[in-house]
């Protein structure tokens, strides 16, 4: 079965899939923002989490509020909504693929003794439902 | 009198641009960040060892800043260079588990 578009990801030791994109939002200026996510089928949606708000100085004052909070088993945390994302994929050889979404979510710790100091955030059901996976040893392919 | 509309600048207007402008800097920006963030997974446990419980900031596969708390480390990336692409990473003693 042939695809049209196949985005390549990784496991790491532990089998957690992650994959790169690149985040362009207009109301964070004209830049793109590197981004590791760790594919995570059981979040509802894309979330952008504490380490990576702060490492790319996101200003959630800019933000608005979420009319609900993000509910994990950690408990709920204040979360910001993000309109009118677009994340770049890069499917080598300067080949992209772009997923819209009109919202994500931004989660930010008040207190900063709570932040979740993670190397990634997280991609949602809002982006994975476009794909299908497959995986080979310690790749993982979303395909549609 | 003609009036011109103004045009709304979309996030995938704004990506294609970039692509279309900027695609073999994307290429090379994001193929740095994902070495380095692949280079500190591959790294791991010799980091734990010399970074128990710190955080790091990593560019061109080398930690160019550490320290206890995670706000001195990105202000010290940021003296250095204002590439957002500098992977930071907590390096816990000991392995997490995630249940996300």
């Amino acid at each position: 079965m042939t695809h049209s578009v196949r985005l390549t990801g990784f496991l790491d030791f532990d089998y957690q899939p992650y994959i790169h994109a690149y985040l362009v939002c207009p109301s964070l200026g004209e830049k793109t923002y590197s981004l590791l996510f760790l594919i995570d089928t059981g979040s509802t949606n894309t979330t952008l989490l504490d380490a990576d708000v702060e490492r790319l100085n996101i200003d959630v004052s800019m933000l608005k509020e979420c009319s609900h909070s993000i509910v994990g088993i950690g408990g709920a945390v204040p979360t910001y909504e993000l309109d009118d994302v677009s994340l770049i994929f890069d499917r080598g050889q300067r080949r992209f693929h772009i997923e819209h979404l009109d919202t994500i979510e931004v989660m930010l710790h008040d207190n900063e003794e709570d932040r979740v100091r993670l190397p990634f955030s997280l991609l949602g059901a809002d982006v994975l439902s476009r794909f299908h996976f497959d995986y080979d040893d310690d790749l993982i392919f979303l395909e549609k | 009198m003609s009036t011109g509309a103004l045009e709304v600048i979309t996030s995938r207007k704004l990506a294609e641009s970039m692509i279309n402008k900027k695609g073999k800097y994307l290429s090379k920006k994001i193929g740095e960040f994902r070495k380095n963030s692949i280079w500190v997974f591959d790294n791991i446990e010799r980091l734990r060892k010399k970074y128990p419980n710190m955080y790091i900031a990593v560019r061109h596969q080398q930690v160019i800043a550490s320290g206890e708390n995670a706000s001195p480390v990105i202000l010290a990336v940021r003296e250095i260079t204002n590439n957002e692409d500098i992977v930071v990473d907590f390096i816990g003693e000991k392995a997490l588990n995630f249940l996300l």
